[in-house]
């Protein structure tokens, strides 16, 4: 198994799919010098919008895997220019990663907790009043807010991990929609200062990939299930509503078979990378790239480009690499 | 009642008593539930272990009992000394029965009236003696009648989801409304109450059971008879309370009362319990709960309940040759104590009449083979409904022990678990069957056979839970969207719990409405991978009749319903 999860970036069926995405490794100190160096000083003034952070020496020990999606998620987080950028003093922040079912954190079914954690923490650092982590999830709220680790890691963290109550779902109309013109959706998620959505990067039969469009779903009441018969225009209707202001993908570990629900460890990856940004399509479309996907492959990354909620080409933004 | 009479203070004590265990049966009830994670509260079995009627009638239908139902051996050997005490001091159905009878208006005469004994209580007997006679070849429908099943069950499936809906919906109302003055709103209040209620007593999300109607029908009528008999469950109706009875028709303790200070005012017979007549009619140590009513209300203190030191005391009733038979005793063995244990006076003869008796008996047995020779009966036919949960016994072994207590439905994190009406025929009634439109079998889950008292549905470690099929899915391809509609949906792969998938699809051109073909995603099933845990059926677009359903077909259990060619089968 240990085999599988050091899978090594070159070749094999879980194919280092975005290998040129890291031709150019860049460490912190080595990406503030060369902004401090850069002949365009302005350019350095401009926050980068997406950051991917990958870990040099990728522990196997629980513990340092822990270690190690708190510290990807920090630099990730930190090269966007800190939480600050993202959170005010005072502000309610609603953290959303993926805690759809009932299955450990080896398993990357759902986001891994310590990415969570870290999070939460930087929101109370930038002077968050409140962190509310929670998901509408598939299986049931009881058996996967603390199978996941979620709860544990994240009220840890000083956050609040209340199980969605179902009167508090609100039919809304969603601006500019092309399907779910109105639809319930959770009303202090939407109401919240400051969404945060935290996907994990999983293979999905229909839509390919569950990337962070689709973990907004988990937003959504009623019965998800129809939003299949029209996965790119339903996904693509709730990122363009609920608009997160930041996107951080946990690839530690991904799920590139039988996902969304998993199960089984030959079928988990290492990927051993975080991902942040502040375009949504792109940080999905480096997600997509991760599982060996074009991003032009996935139907609601094309229908999120072509709705201008953001790009396909995260190239062209310029990312930031750092090597941990 | 107790009108500072000597012996008020074991009244009290009873109360006490009564109070305390079915308090601790309703905190049980609560914490049947999923304790994050997999793990079901402590003790929840508790009741079920101290049943007295289901140890006998487990043992004498299957020829097996779990462990933990030993404890009942306990219940019986104190009922040896004590008599029907624990109908008095722990049964929470008779406490609950206790405290609706107290609350029965009307002048005391009625209850002069209604107090003493009636013949019709041998009625209790006769339903022993049916359940005896169909457990001795392996139908054990007790729990229709068992006490702590009956009031379990009503309370799982019919009367904490109505009150869950009910304070729900106040709260649910007053959230929606928000009624207030200026700033000051009323959720501010009543919001945190709603959450302290939700996270300590209510359900999660709202449960919903089918047959709950006649549950809740039967347990309020159960309940309302107390207005016309006081505790005529216990009187009438109760096998345990019967089989309590007849083990403890010659207890240690007894009634002895001095029929010199005796003036026959009945005031006795107004607060009796069970009907077991306390007065000068004669003591009925088979219908006596020892609630000492009787004791704390006799204005003259002619009745008093105690360990009969001497076999001729209370021996008003006794044989005329047995007076002789006990005076040649008391020489022989010396201290009286010990000679009460040897041969304790009989005072009044538990007389069910040996044909009655029999009859019930023959009754019972010959039920058992109209039972097993249904359409259903011995493996002869499988109904497709009747999916059980993991873990569940072959049908036979499973009908020899299950008690119909609803611990598991109660359990189930998903409101999977239903009691059946007639899916398992009459024999089944009330035992568990999954409804895959209301709730699902969750991969990780061993709930229900965790708490299952009588191991009809044997303990399971998480693993073997997953290789166990409790039933084998299907579609329906004429509801199906991408075969019907040619319209995208999958939903039942997507959730499809199994390491490796068990639905597969096919990518074909299907025809669509507009005459274009469009490519789609049709599910196929893997019968091998198929556990038959019906998330597929239950999280399907079409509520009313999935697109795909589970049957029992391939169940691990009744390797005779089996479907795949199989080395082991």
């Amino acid at each position: 198994m240990n085999e599988t999860l050091k899978d090594p970036p070159e070749g094999g069926a879980g194919a280092f799919a975005c290998q040129p995405v890291f031709s150019r490794p860049l460490n912190r100190r080595r990406f503030l010098a060369s902004a401090a160096l850069a002949p365009g000083a302005l350019a350095a003034a401009v926050p980068p919008s997406l950051a991917i952070a990958h870990y040099k020496a990728p522990p196997s020990a629980p513990e340092g895997i822990a270690e190690e999606a708190r510290r990807l998620t920090r630099a990730a987080v930190g090269a966007l220019g800190g939480m600050g950028r993202f959170v005010s003093k005072g502000n309610v922040v609603w953290v959303k990663p993926n805690i759809a079912f009932d299955r450990r954190p080896e398993q990357a079914a759902c986001t891994n907790p310590d990415v969570v954690a870290a999070i939460v923490e930087m929101c109370f650092q930038a002077g968050a009043a409140k962190v509310l982590v929670s998901d509408n999830p598939i299986h049931v709220p009881e058996r996967t807010f603390p199978r996941s680790g979620i709860q544990q890691a994240a009220e840890k963290a000083g956050a609040r991990c209340p199980f969605m109550d179902e009167r508090r779902f609100r039919a809304m109309s969603l601006t500019g929609a092309k399907v779910l013109t109105k639809w319930k959706l959770y009303s202090e998620l939407v109401e919240a200062d400051c969404l945060i959505n935290v996907p994990i990067a999983k293979q999905h039969s229909l839509a390919k990939a569950v990337l962070g469009m689709k973990n907004l779903m988990g937003a959504a009441g009623g019965d998800r299930g129809r939003f299949h018969q029209d996965i790119a225009n339903t996904v693509t209707d709730l990122a363009a509503f609920l608009k997160p202001r930041l996107v951080v993908l946990d690839a530690v570990r991904i799920l590139a078979a039988n996902g969304p629900t998993g199960g089984n460890l030959s079928d988990v990856k290492r990927k051993d990378l975080v991902v942040a940004g502040v375009d949504q399509v792109a940080v999905d479309s480096v997600g997509a790239t991760i599982l060996g996907y074009r991003p032009a492959d996935i139907g609601y990354l094309v229908e999120g480009q072509s709705r201008g909620l953001g790009t396909t080409d995260f190239q062209s933004l310029s990312p930031v690499r750092l090597e941990v | 009642m107790a009108r500072g009479t000597r012996a008020s203070w074991l009244v009290w004590l009873r109360r006490a008593s009564q109070t305390a265990f079915l308090l601790l049966f309703l905190y049980l009830f609560l914490q049947t539930a999923d304790h994050p994670i997999d793990r079901p509260g402590r003790g929840v079995k508790l009741f079920f272990q101290l049943d007295p009627l289901a140890l006998p009638l487990a043992w004498l239908a299957s020829h097996a009992v779990a462990a933990g139902m030993l404890l009942s051996l306990a219940t019986l050997a104190i009922t040896l000394v004590f008599g029907r005490w624990f109908c008095g001091w722990v049964c929470p159905f008779g406490s609950l029965h206790h405290l609706i009878a107290s609350l029965r208006p009307g002048p005391a005469k009625d209850k002069l009236d209604t107090g003493g004994y009636a013949p019709w209580q041998k009625a209790k007997y006769y339903v022993l003696a049916v359940f005896l006679g169909a457990a001795l070849l392996g139908a054990n429908v007790a729990g229709w009648l068992d006490p702590f099943s009956f009031f379990f069950r009503s309370l799982a499936t019919s009367v904490f989801p109505a009150l869950n809906d009910a304070v729900a919906r106040f709260f649910g109302w007053l959230y929606d409304a928000n009624p207030g003055i200026g700033p000051l709103r009323v959720t501010a209040a009543s919001e945190p109450v709603y959450e302290f209620l939700r996270r300590h007593f209510l359900a999660l999300r709202q449960p919903h059971y089918s047959g709950n109607l006649l549950i809740g029908f039967l347990f309020a009528g159960a309940v309302a008879l107390n207005f016309f008999r006081a505790r005529f469950w216990c009187r009438y109706i109760c096998p345990a309370g019967a089989l309590l009875g007849l083990v403890g028709k010659n207890p240690l303790v007894r009634l002895s009362r001095k029929p010199d200070a005796c003036n026959d005012c009945r005031l006795c017979l107004a607060d009796c319990q069970g009907g077991a007549n306390p007065n000068a009619d004669g003591w009925k140590p088979a219908e006596c709960f020892y609630c000492f009513n009787c004791q704390s209300d006799c204005p003259s203190q002619a009745i008093t309940l105690g360990l009969a030191r001497d076999p001729l005391v209370g021996a008003g009733h006794a044989r005329p040759g047995a007076l002789q038979i006990n005076r040649t005793i008391a020489v022989l063995t010396g201290p009286t104590w010990l000679r009460s244990f040897v041969k304790p006076p009989k005072p009044e003869r538990l007389d069910l009449g040996r044909r009655r008796m029999l009859a019930s008996g023959a009754a019972g047995i010959g039920s058992f083979f109209l039972f097993r020779t249904g359409a259903l009966g011995a493996g002869r036919s499988y109904n497709p409904e009747l999916v059980r949960p993991p873990g569940a016994l072959a049908e036979d072994d499973f009908l020899a022990r299950c008690i119909r207590c609803g611990e598991c439905m109660k359990v189930c994190p998903t409101n999977a678990i239903h009691p059946t009406a007639l899916e398992a025929g009459l024999e089944g009634l009330w035992t568990p069957v999954m409804k895959m439109t209301i709730g699902y079998c969750e991969y990780e889950c061993t709930l229900c056979s965790q708490v299952c008292p009588t191991g009809a549905i044997r303990p399971l470690k998480v693993a073997e839970k997953q290789r166990i099929k409790i039933g084998l899915a299907y579609f329906d391809r004429n509801r199906c969207l991408p075969y019907a509609y040619a319209r995208s949906c999958i939903v039942c792969e997507e959730q499809c719990p199994t390491p490796k998938k068990a639905i597969w699809f096919e990518e074909v051109q299907a025809l669509a409405p507009s005459g274009e073909r469009v490519t789609v995603k049709q599910p196929h099933i893997d019968p091998a991978l198929c556990i038959g845990c019906g998330i597929c059926s239950t999280k399907c677009v079409f509520k009313d009749r999935p697109a795909v359903l589970v049957s029992s077909a391939g169940e691990t259990r009744n390797p005779a319903n089996g479907v795949l060619l199989n080395a082991t089968a």
